[in-house]
């Protein structure tokens, strides 16, 4: 698998707080990356140090297979666009003069594609309204946009949806969406809004106290999460049997304990096994979200 | 580099603070320089000055120029957090920094060219320099260095202070506290060597003795009180202001070395500096 980004065991101290300790992680090429964490678990420190803001105390990372501590990690950066914490955006410009002054600071010869980038975040229409007079939406979407000049195969956004109302926020998730799915853009999105992070993300990284508890992909997290229930039994080898039987979906976890994938009739399965000799000890209903996935990965109870 | 000066540039000719610097820098050197000729047009001989007189008198003041200009230019990098654009997209923080500098040394220069072509209105009056063209072409080098140690000092302040007021504030009262500095120095050198007082007698006034005056600095001392005014940009501002400049290479020599030791110092902690 192609990665965009790999950190390895990344750790950066402010004075006595370790805001990331021994960080790794995979960005696979083409994927939305959702990065899950707690405030102050690390997620805007991580993206400060591959955006070249800050340097690592140790570990290191490589950006399109370059490691940061090649001169030519700045070739690897001319391919990413990031919009850290707040829009990087000059107030007292237009949507416009603001594009321009990223289009200069890349050194691109014109202005092709201004348009074109406006059109996709939905600026066109802000004429010489300056950037100060936006929403915080138009805001957010006009630092993505700036993101965007170059044509950056990598986009590092942090908290896109923070402080949004539910109308930018959808507008926001398409834009990522539609960047993803037609121009193939790699996207790093860090968040704690896990039902919005659900809608989006092809991979998820969870981060506690600047380390990389759990890195999955959406379909290992969906079969992690999938509807199911836990049956507690004398003998996993004659559950399987009659649950094969019956062509229902299982994973055995121990010996005597097996997630079913479907709506058992709890009577015929019951019987189906005391012809076994297999007893029920107990069911349980189970059904996680991406909440309570995080929750028991993090620990709530802990971080409540 | 040449795309971080373009952008520069390019928002330097749009920002307003930059335009009303020039604007007060002009209307400043006409007005002062009006004020000369009114001077000079009173037969007196204590008012009747050359050109000479007035014509460098900004080079007490350029440094509070370049201080508003720069801090409220580059504190908007911070404040609106585009300084990160730059970073981002792979800039160098040394190319960052020098591309910083070079935009400050342009716009104080033009703002010394500026007082320049408007102190010359008072040509038709007071004539030409009196001190020559080859004094006339040190003094120029000489205001010329000191604007680039003054952009040179300003953009280390700018460039690792994050808080955009914070940069306005401790920008203008460096400047301020050079300046001050720089006057009291040059006052203490201006102190005579001996004083007499006047006496009135019954047969009038008569002057007294001559005695040591206590707070005169000879000596050593007056070496390293001419050494500082020479090095420091408000000193070598009140100097030439004065039309006093005695040691012009030492003066253009410390510029150089300030602009040097900033840039370098400043370069060595933005490069090290967490940016957010």
């Amino acid at each position: 698998m192609d990665y965009v980004l790999r950190t390895n065991a990344l750790c950066k101290n402010y004075r006595d707080f370790k805001a990331l300790n021994g960080l790794s992680m995979n960005v696979p090429k083409g994927a939305i990356y959702g990065f899950v964490g707690k405030n102050g678990a690390g997620k805007t420190t991580l993206i400060r140090l591959i955006c070249g803001l800050q340097e690592p105390a140790s570990g290191n990372y490589t950006l399109y297979g370059r490691k940061n501590t090649d001169k030519d990690i700045t070739k690897s950066r001319r391919r990413m666009g990031a919009v850290v914490e707040t829009p990087s955006i000059y107030l007292d410009m237009t949507a416009e003069n603001n594009l321009k002054q990223q289009y200069r600071i890349l050194g691109l010869p014109s202005y092709d594609g201004l348009s074109e980038i406006l059109n996709l975040v939905g600026l066109n229409h802000t004429g010489k309204k300056k950037a100060k007079n936006f929403s915080l939406g138009m805001r957010q979407r006009l630092g993505i946009a700036i993101a965007l000049v170059g044509d950056p195969d990598f986009l590092v956004l942090d908290e896109p949806a923070n402080g949004l109302d539910p109308q930018g926020i959808i507008e926001i998730r398409e834009l990522i969406l539609k960047l993803n799915q037609e121009k193939q853009i790699t996207v790093l999105i860090s968040s704690h809004i896990l039902d919005e992070l659900s809608r989006l993300a092809t991979h998820y990284g969870f981060i506690d106290n600047g380390c990389l508890v759990k890195e999955l992909s959406a379909k290992e997290l969906e079969a992690a999460c999938r509807k199911c229930v836990r049956m507690k039994v004398s003998d996993t080898k004659s559950l399987a049997r009659v649950l094969d039987g019956m062509k229902i979906d299982y994973t055995i976890i121990t010996n005597l304990t097996a997630d079913v994938y479907a709506q058992v009739n709890v009577s015929h399965l019951a019987a189906a096994l005391a012809k076994e000799n297999c007893e029920v000890i107990s069911m349980q209903e189970r059904d996680e979200s991406l909440e309570s996935y995080y929750v028991n990965l993090i620990g709530g109870g802990k971080n409540a | 580099m040449r795309k971080l000066l373009s952008a520069n540039y390019s928002r330097l000719w749009r920002d307003k603070i930059f335009w009303i610097c020039m604007g007060t820098m002009l209307i400043y050197s006409v007005v002062y320089m009006l004020n000369g000729c009114r001077q000079a047009a009173i037969h007196l001989s204590e008012y009747n000055y050359s050109i000479d007189k007035y014509y460098f008198h900004f080079a007490i003041s350029i440094g509070i120029f370049c201080a508003v200009f720069s801090s409220m230019f580059f504190g908007t990098e911070y404040s609106d957090g585009t300084i990160r654009n730059k970073v981002i997209v792979g800039h160098t923080k040394t190319n960052i920094y020098i591309a910083s500098l070079v935009t400050t040394i342009t716009a104080t220069l033009l703002m010394v060219l500026v007082w320049m072509i408007g102190a010359s209105v008072a040509i038709p009056i007071l004539g030409i320099w009196e001190m020559g063209i080859s004094n006339l072409v040190v003094y120029v080098l000489i205001i010329i260095m000191l604007a680039v140690a003054f952009a040179a000092i300003c953009t280390l302040v700018n460039m690792l202070s994050a808080n955009k007021a914070f940069t306005v504030a401790i920008s203008v009262l460096l400047i301020m506290g050079l300046l001050i500095l720089a006057s009291m120095i040059y006052s203490g050198l201006s102190e005579t060597e001996m004083t007499s007082s006047v006496q009135y007698t019954a047969n009038g006034m008569q002057m007294s003795e001559p005695t040591p005056n206590p707070n005169y600095i000879g000596g050593e001392m007056r070496k390293i009180y001419e050494f500082i005014l020479d090095f420091l940009p408000t000193g070598q501002g009140l100097t030439l202001w004065q039309v006093e400049a005695g040691h012009p290479v030492r003066m253009i020599l410390s510029s150089a070395a300030i602009t040097i030791l900033t840039t370098l110092s400043g370069i060595f902690v933005f490069r090290k500096k967490n940016l957010k």
